[in-house]
Parts: structure tokens; C-alpha cells; sequence
């Protein structure tokens, strides 16, 4: 009779004793974030190899300093935020793991301020912070999909390439779950008023978006735009957000057109 | 049979996993909402996760519960910047095929895949990580 009682308490404790502790060492937390960067460097590769990324120094360093001011606000702070251009009459903005953050041209083409530009960084970054990466995929994978930092001139096998494949099929062309897309909205608005920038920002520049013709990869792999100007308005409302803050029209304005002189785009 | 009545209890540890305050704008509101009434949490300070609504997670802190947003919590304890990107030297690149070569190997011999690499696209036509590398540098002077 006592063994009855005690063996399935032994067996609780047991498991007790494993799972409970949930508290991570510094070693365990760096090898973690230092997968997910080895991942977030794959897949940015990936991509800045299907749209080639504009190296305009000058307007790099211009976004990645409004990319700056929200990246200030992330409760990730292990993360080199990091923001670049990539060419694509795509409308559309991608966040890759560990940081990687691009706008496509076509994308920029639509945006008249500052404000509207962190509020596309916002989102996309929003999925980087609370979408963790490295819990969607399993520590095998991570290891596989790390390999593949190998340099030029390196042998990359079918099974590293379908793996990667896969994990880019998945962001970019399938698209995320449509509760992670209207999160990210809520959060991008939380972003744009603790930053200093003008939240209204967040439904100009959705507008803007749904608008335009060069749209179908965004709107095919996003929810709709009533139900994430819905979002962004009752976040607005429930959090009693105020609409005011910086636009920073003219900054951007000087910004981009200095940019388009420089390329041919 | 008769252990069965413990399978619930096994299931109690995976509930309110652990949380990091690593914001100095993290407040323990009463509901789901920031404009609710709230006290101000100390960064650093672990948090035991309950529930979720929204952006906010339901915790208990100090014997109370409440509700944290989101984007002033992680998983991870507060930790300085993990620059790995411009730290990729040609060690790691070795090891890395190392390892690459090793999980090929494994699996060739469970029968998942051909026995040898085959050669795709060269990584400068598939994976550009000159241009990574260039944004690297570029964001981190």
C-alpha cells in the first residue's frame, strides 16, 4: 500500500525536479541566440540572394538608425538589429531570425515618412522578438541549417538545401500564422508610441500597402487590411494610446531622394 | 492501472514556464491592458508565466498575479549582444563543414540520403553571405 503511494510520488518529483527548472545558463542562452543569428544569417543570405540587397552606405546607415530607435525597445537585446534595402518591385518587408530586417524598393516607393518606415520595422521586427524562431524548429535542424555558414566554394548537400528551402517556403512564400501578423500589428503600434513616432503611422502605411498593385506576395501571406486596421484601432482604443509624435516627413524625404540619385532604381 | 491517477500530475511541472523583466517600462498590470491600473517591476526579475490574452501574459509576482505585456518580457535572463555575424572566422567555417559532413555521413548510414554530397548552385549564387557580411559591417560602425 505505501508503495503505492510512494512510487507515483517518486515519479512526480522526479519529472518535477527536471522541468521546473526552466532557468537558463549564460553558456545555454548564448549557444541558443547564436543558433538562431546562424540561422537568421542563412535564410538573410538566402534572400539577399533572390533580391539583391542595394549597398547605398549612406541610406543604410539612415534606416538603421529610425530601425534603432525601436530596436532600443526590444526586450531582445542580444540581437544586432540589423535593417538593409533589397531590390524587388515586391511590395513587401521580411524579417529573417536573429535580426535581419529588409524593405524592398517597391515597398520604399510607397512610404512619405520616417514614422511610416518604423512602423514597417516595427512590425517586422515585432516578429522577431515574439515569434521565437529557434522554439518553431528543432534543435537538429538548427545544427543542419547552421552548416550551411560555410564559405564560398563549399559543397552544400540536398538535404542542408531542402532544409533551408523549407524553412524560407515557410516565412516568406507560405506566410505565418495570421494570429502572429495581427500580433505584430498591435505590437508595432506599442513600438511607434514608445519610440516617439506618430502611431498612426501604422494604419497610413497598411493603407498604402493594399493599395498598390505590386502587392500579392504580402496580401497572399497576410490576413486582410479591415481585419489588421481593426487590430491596430482597437490597440489604439484598449491601451488608450495617444496620436501624437514624430512623422519626420522632410528627414526622410531629403533621405530618399539622395538615395534614388545614387542608384537606378 | 492504478497509477494512472498521476498522469495529470505530470503534466503540472510544463505549466508557467519561467520569464525575464528586461524592460524599465515593464509594469504588473491588473488586466490585460496598459491603461489599467499598475506597479512598476524591477528588470531582471524572474516571472512565472500563467496565462496569455493578447500581448499581455498572465504572472505571478510576489504572491500576486497580474498581467506583463509582452514586449517588456523575454525568455532568456537580460544578456549583453551577441555579435556572432562579424566573429565568423575561417575556424568556424571548419568546423562547420565538420559538422556538415558528419550529419551526411549519419544519415547516409540510416539510408536517408546518398552517400556523397551533391554539389547545387554554388553558395555565392544561392546563399549571398557577401552581402550579409556587408551589412554587417556596415551596422556595426
Amino acid at each position: 500500500m505505501v508503495l503505492q503511494f510512494l512510487i507515483p510520488l517518486a515519479i512526480f518529483l522526479g519529472v518535477y525536479s527536471c522541468t521546473s527548472s526552466t532557468e537558463k545558463s549564460s553558456t545555454e542562452v548564448s549557444r541558443q541566440v547564436k543558433k538562431e543569428i546562424q540561422l537568421g544569417r542563412v535564410v538573410a543570405a538566402k534572400l539577399t540572394s533572390k533580391y539583391p540587397l542595394v549597398k547605398d552606405e549612406e541610406f543604410t546607415k539612415y534606416i538603421n538608425s529610425v530601425g534603432g530607435q525601436i530596436a532600443e525597445l526590444s526586450p531582445r537585446k542580444e540581437f544586432f538589429y540589423r535593417f538593409g534595402v533589397i531590390q524587388s518591385e515586391d511590395v513587401n518587408a521580411y524579417a529573417c531570425p536573429g535580426g535581419y530586417i529588409f524593405v524592398t524598393t517597391g515597398l520604399l516607393k510607397n512610404i512619405e515618412n520616417e514614422a511610416e518606415l518604423a512602423a514597417v520595422f516595427s512590425h517586422e521586427m515585432s516578429h522577431v522578438i515574439l515569434h521565437y524562431f529557434s522554439v518553431m524548429y528543432e534543435e537538429s535542424w538548427l545544427d543542419t541549417l547552421g552548416s550551411l555558414l560555410a564559405p564560398r566554394g563549399s559543397y552544400v548537400s540536398t538535404a542542408l538545401k531542402k532544409a533551408a528551402d523549407d524553412i524560407f517556403f515557410q516565412l516568406f512564400e507560405k506566410g505565418r500564422d495570421k494570429k502572429y501578423e495581427l500580433e505584430a500589428d498591435r505590437a508595432s503600434v506599442l513600438f511607434l508610441s514608445n519610440s516617439g513616432y506618430n502611431p498612426s503611422a501604422a494604419s497610413s502605411i497598411l493603407k498604402k500597402i493594399y493599395q498598390n498593385e505590386k502587392n500579392q506576395t504580402l496580401v497572399q501571406t497576410h490576413p486582410s487590411l479591415s481585419e489588421r486596421m481593426n487590430e491596430i484601432q482597437k490597440t489604439i482604443q484598449n491601451e488608450k494610446i495617444p496620436l501624437i509624435g514624430k512623422l519626420n516627413r522632410e528627414t526622410f524625404q531629403i533621405q530618399y531622394t539622395a538615395f534614388l540619385k545614387r542608384n537606378k532604381i | 492501472m492504478r497509477f494512472f491517477w498521476v498522469l495529470p500530475l505530470l503534466t503540472l511541472p510544463l505549466w508557467g514556464s519561467t520569464f525575464y523583466i528586461v524592460s524599465p517600462y515593464a509594469k504588473l498590470h491588473k488586466e490585460p491592458n496598459a491603461a489599467s491600473q499598475a506597479e512598476s517591476l524591477p528588470e531582471g526579475t524572474q516571472i512565472r508565466k500563467l496565462g496569455e490574452e493578447g500581448l499581455f501574459i498572465k504572472v505571478r509576482y510576489n504572491k500576486s498575479e497580474g498581467w506583463v505585456n509582452k514586449l517588456f518580457v523575454s525568455a532568456n535572463p537580460p544578456q549583453g549582444k551577441v555579435n556572432f555575424g562579424s566573429q565568423i572566422d575561417k575556424s568556424t567555417a571548419v568546423q562547420a563543414r565538420a559538422r556538415a559532413s558528419a550529419y551526411s555521413q549519419t544519415a547516409a548510414a540510416r539510408g536517408f540520403m546518398e552517400s556523397k554530397p551533391v554539389r547545387t548552385k554554388s553558395p555565392k549564387e544561392e546563399y549571398d553571405f557577401e552581402s550579409i557580411q556587408w551589412l554587417e559591417n556596415i551596422t556595426s560602425k
